[in-house]
């Protein structure tokens, strides 16, 4: 039988409903051994994107480029249920956006606000929509126990408008975060991935400037940050399908994860930035954490590093058990 | 099928339509032999030519006779005729067996075969299934778009690619380039020592060090320590690493300054030649390898005392703390 394929681009504008195929529940796939990983899971409940992002890893990953999402919400919890019941004392962060925007397409599939409700249901999970839009009316509503963090993937004004395209604009997504901060969720904030550009300095500052402007820290579940990264392949893939971004031509090498990353002193330089700007704003119970980093970065950024993985998965648990009684009791640590 | 004496001047050679002038590429040209073996027994075989439609002529095989009966100012060849009927992927089948030393002598010459079936609007499946796994590439869509990108890089370009017998996946590199970079490299053919992989390996991070400092190319050709090269009375193969060093450093600012940084410090401690001190020249690890290589016992005892010594303690701390 002849399978109806389309490529990454036109199938931005194709919205396929689909049944939930295979296993729908991992964890990030961006395992490395000596880049640390927060070892969220990932619930693969929307391919593709609407938005095109010139970095997006989606251009150079997706063989077949319609957008599909699953509407079998059923299926997809009885997959989530199996898992976490299985481990009752782990708290399990889960994230909907590894090939896709959570909430970019909600106002079509109302997706995001069925597993909002879903989630609220469970004691073990907290269900993470990570979106670059500012669709969240239809989800304000819904009673969510704080078993849902909507999250922010943020950026510099200038990078959004120059590189993440057809996104919200900023002003649009700081206003989407107020409403949903208004509406007592918990917020997440991705900043990343940080980008070099001129007067990324003054750019990165009026970022944080304008998020803290509507959100309050007790309300803020975690915050990460994290660089530019790619796999190699996609060097000529960008510049082939954005001739005018600049991206590629900085400073990057081949790291151990087989990704080009900027240089290490520049990475550093950016995350001391971004690092010493939010902490005018957070307190020490705000986990700030870095996206696939060396251990040495984390040192070198906050003084300190969790000693593995799963410690790091420990101090997520601990956070919102202690802040928001997350969990069914307080997580024990485990040693290696 | 029908063998006719024709005119010679009613024949298209270059403005044929199977032309193949525009795509098949040579090393070396070297007609002499033929034009020897024309002078003893002359024009042994018939041209062949396909009649169109408007019963214009257009040579299909024979363009060293069509030359020569020229040069030679014949009035009339013997040509077979294929007729306006012939299906075009025979023509092409014919033309690309006829010609297959020279198309399998180099990648780019059986991309242009591909191109040039394209060009005539041979199906695509065809192309695909008889010419792309023929030529042992993949029988992909994408690949074809590919192959007219890689046409469409400048002649000179596709001659160096063909002399130098390059890969696909440089081919499929360049055409990620400007057009004008590419030129202007490729004018520097006769002052670097160019490979294929060198070509590809400038103009990669010159082209990276344009896009990201807004140059242009004449913007880099008038900076002092570029003129500086290009003017000195280095070879070919002295030139092209001052070269290559020079955009090193372009590309990468951070890290070659970081890089002098860490070299000064080992320098600074004058280590016996016995020890090495290697580490990560992308900054990415934060480890340092020493090694040691001794052929005479007699100086194990002052290896030990310099890797006991506080001084290369310090040297280790200020490197790691580089990393």
């Amino acid at each position: 039988m002849n399978k109806k394929t389309v490529n990454f681009r036109d199938g931005k504008d194709e919205l396929q409903k689909i049944g939930k195929k295979g296993r729908a529940l991992g964890v990030c796939a961006t395992f490395n051994e000596k880049y640390l990983c927060c070892n969220v899971h990932v619930l693969r409940s929307v391919h593709n994107c609407p938005y095109q992002c010139s970095y997006c890893f989606l251009q150079n990953y997706l063989t077949d480029g319609a957008t599909k999402v699953v509407d079998d919400i059923s299926e997809l919890m009885f997959e989530v249920r199996d898992i976490i019941n299985r481990n009752p004392q782990r708290l399990y962060r889960i994230g909907t956006w590894e090939l896709g925007d959570s909430l970019a397409l909600e106002n079509s599939t109302g997706q995001a606000a069925n597993l909002i409700k879903e989630f609220a249901l469970l004691d073990n999970a907290v269900l993470e929509l990570k979106t670059k839009s500012d669709r969240v009316d239809s989800i304000l509503g819904i009673k969510h126990r704080n078993r849902t963090v909507i999250s922010w993937s943020l950026n510099a004004a200038h990078v959004i408008s120059r590189d993440e395209h057809g996104t919200a604009s900023l002003e649009k997504r700081i206003k989407a975060m107020q409403k949903v901060f208004e509406a007592g969720y918990l917020i997440g904030l991705h900043f990343d991935p940080m980008i070099v550009h001129h007067d990324w300095k003054r750019g990165y500052e009026e970022l944080v400037n304008d998020v803290f402007s509507v959100v309050e820290p007790d309300r803020i579940a975690w915050i990460s940050m994290g660089s530019l990264r790619f796999n190699p392949e996609m060097k000529k893939k960008i510049e082939n399908n954005y001739p005018d971004s600049r991206l590629t031509s900085a400073e990057m090498v081949l790291g151990d994860d087989a990704k080009v990353r900027y240089v290490k002193p520049l990475r550093l330089a950016m995350y001391h930035h971004l690092y010493s700007l939010l902490q005018h704003h957070i307190t020490d119970e705000n986990p700030v954490y870095l996206c696939m980093e060396r251990w040495d970065v984390w040192e070198k950024v906050f003084g300190t590093y969790p000693e593995s993985i799963s410690h790091l998965d420990y101090l997520f648990a601990r956070s919102l058990y202690r802040r928001y009684g997350l969990g069914i009791a307080e997580p024990v640590k485990i040693r290696n | 099928m029908s063998i006719e004496n024709v005119e010679v001047k009613n024949l298209l050679v270059n403005d044929s339509i199977f032309s193949l002038k525009n795509y098949i590429l040579e090393s070396t040209p070297d007609p002499s032999c033929q034009i020897s073996s024309f002078h003893t027994f002359g024009i042994l075989y018939p041209v062949i030519v396909y009649r169109d439609r408007k019963k214009q002529l257009h040579l299909i095989d024979g363009v060293k006779r069509m030359h020569h009966a020229k040069l030679i100012e014949q009035k009339k060849i013997q040509a077979m005729i294929l007729p306006e009927t012939t299906p075009v992927t025979d023509i092409i089948s014919l033309m690309i067996c006829n010609k297959r030393h020279e198309i399998g002598s180099s990648i780019i010459n059986k991309i242009q075969s591909i191109c040039f079936a394209i060009s005539l609007n041979a199906p695509e499946a065809w192309i695909r299934d008889t010419l792309c796994l023929g030529f042992d590439f993949k029988p992909h869509t994408e690949f074809l778009r590919g192959c007219e990108r890689i046409n469409n890089l400048p002649r000179e370009i596709k001659q160096f690619c063909h002399d130098k017998k390059t890969s696909l996946k440089q081919l499929v590199n360049f055409t990620y380039y400007p057009r004008e970079l590419l030129k202007t490299l490729i004018s520097w053919k006769s002052e670097l020592q160019l490979t294929a992989s060198i070509l590809d390996e400038i103009a990669s991070h010159l082209n990276d060090y344009l896009r990201r400092e807004h140059k242009n190319i004449n913007g880099f050709l008038s900076e002092p320590e570029v003129q500086e090269i290009f003017d000195s009375s280095l070879g070919p193969r002295e030139k092209t690493e001052k070269v290559r060093q020079l955009l090193y450093l372009k590309k990468f600012p951070i890290l070659s300054s970081a890089n002098r940084r860490i070299e000064n410090m080992v320098r600074r401690i004058s280590l016996p030649k016995e020890i090495d001190i290697h580490w990560d020249r992308t900054l990415e690890n934060k480890k340092i390898d020493i090694n040691v290589s001794i052929s005479d016992p007699i100086k194990w005892s002052g290896i030990l005392t310099t890797l006991r010594s506080d001084e290369l303690k310090d040297l280790m701390e200020s490197i790691l703390e580089e990393l």
